[in-house]
């Protein structure tokens, strides 16, 4: 990614990053806790995208650059990033953040430095590494939606199983989306 | 050459890295899995209970006569519980608790076994269900004294000590009513031993047997 000079992108960055974080707050916090699709499908892609978006600006690509002696490929940041996604895909960590205040803290922190050492990965990694760790990424995406469509069974004690059904639906959007994405990228540098 | 000995040497670096952070990854998920046994709060519920018995806390509770009972006093050694939470408004889960319980007051009585197990049925929603409600609960599903009592909280602000005490979640639904998880938690004496999800209600039942001997 290119280094994001003009002001006005910079505070959209930092405002969908806001936008993300404040979910967690009072009183909109009530949103993520009504809601398992407030929490899964739209707060923790934003957290994530916007910690992503954090590599356009100078200081977080600063220190991308100096830790890339331990980041050949991106290798270490895509693992990092995937045992966050997995570990906040669990029902219990889902519940946790919702009912213990200091997981959450940790839930929204975590997911931005996932997003933002993704976004770095993504230019230091060669395509077949991508598609290993998306690939897989998606098809947990997937096959956790379909269960949550399929299952009769409430996951979440803090969420209704209506809400856990529309969240179904969400992951499995949201995979399609990340997979149209990322070949749309690929096949856009290769293009060039 | 230079380069590429740097190059290896960042290589190397990368894989421990990467080896570290799997360790670690699989350290945090074992820790907050209860060693990978519990991916949802309701199986920690039970495997947690597995370790170390959970005491029952003091708490008033009425009946449908408006008797005054402490909420740890309902079992005794000699009697075990199957006990489980609901409101008596309740269209969804409650109605599918009602018929588990059902087919174990049949099963007791069949099996004689009134004196050594009991049912207790505790509604969390002290505002609507007082002894009256209690009683039309009673009624409406055929409860038999001697195996299955219907109980409410006498004060309605002890409503998030019982919850918390018993591990469950309850959250608002549309049209008035709640949703939450529902279970059989195995009671005896002063302690919550076992918690089976609804479809074990046999192996609750095989379970309260033994520990009534």
């Amino acid at each position: 990614m290119q280094i994001i000079k003009s002001s006005w992108q910079r505070a959209g960055i930092l405002g969908s990053l806001m936008i993300a974080v404040g979910l967690s707050l009072p009183p909109f916090r009530a949103m993520i806790e009504q809601s398992m699709f407030m929490q899964m499908v739209i707060q923790m892609p934003l957290l994530f995208i916007g910690g992503a978006w954090l590599n356009t600006f100078s200081g977080p690509k600063l220190l991308a650059n100096y830790l890339s002696k331990w980041n050949v490929f991106g290798l270490t940041g895509f693992m990092l990033a995937q045992m966050v996604l997995i570990y906040w895909m669990l029902p219990i960590s889902i519940d946790r953040a919702v009912v213990i205040p200091p997981v959450d803290v940790a839930k929204v922190l975590t997911l931005i430095v996932a997003g933002y050492l993704v976004g770095d990965a993504l230019h230091r990694s060669p395509a077949a590494l991508q598609l290993f760790f998306i690939g897989y990424f998606a098809a947990m995406m997937i096959w956790l939606g379909m269960y949550f469509i399929y299952t009769d069974m409430r996951l979440c004690n803090a969420y209704s199983l209506s809400s856990q059904y529309w969240t179904g639906y969400g992951l499995c959007t949201l995979s399609l989306a990340v997979v149209s994405y990322w070949s749309f990228g690929v096949l856009k540098k290769q293009s060039q | 050459m230079q380069n590429s000995d740097s190059t290896s040497a960042s290589l190397l670096r990368t894989l421990v890295a990467t080896l570290a952070i799997l360790v670690i990854g699989l350290w945090i998920f074992l820790a907050s899995t209860f060693q990978g046994q519990a991916l949802t709060t309701e199986a920690l519920r039970q495997v947690e209970l597995n370790e170390s018995p959970k005491k029952i806390p003091t708490l008033l509770v009425v009946d449908s006569v408006n008797q005054e009972t402490e909420i740890s006093l309902l079992s005794s050694n000699q009697r075990v519980l199957i006990v489980d939470f609901l409101y008596t408004r309740c269209q969804t889960v409650c109605l599918s608790l009602g018929s588990v319980f059902q087919v174990l007051q049949a099963k007791i009585l069949e099996r004689g076994l009134q004196n050594k197990i009991g049912l207790v049925s505790i509604s969390f929603d002290p505002e609507h269900d007082d002894a009256e409600a209690l009683n039309r609960y009673e009624k409406r599903l055929q409860i038999d004294a001697s195996v299955w009592r219907a109980y409410s909280l006498k004060n309605p602000k002890d409503r998030q000590s019982l919850l918390d005490a018993f591990g469950i979640m309850v959250i608002p639904a549309p049209l008035d009513e709640f949703e939450h998880n529902a279970a059989l938690h195995v009671v005896r004496g002063e302690y919550l031993l076992h918690i089976f999800p609804l479809e074990s209600s046999e192996e609750a039942l095989l379970q309260a047997m033994a520990l009534g001997q």
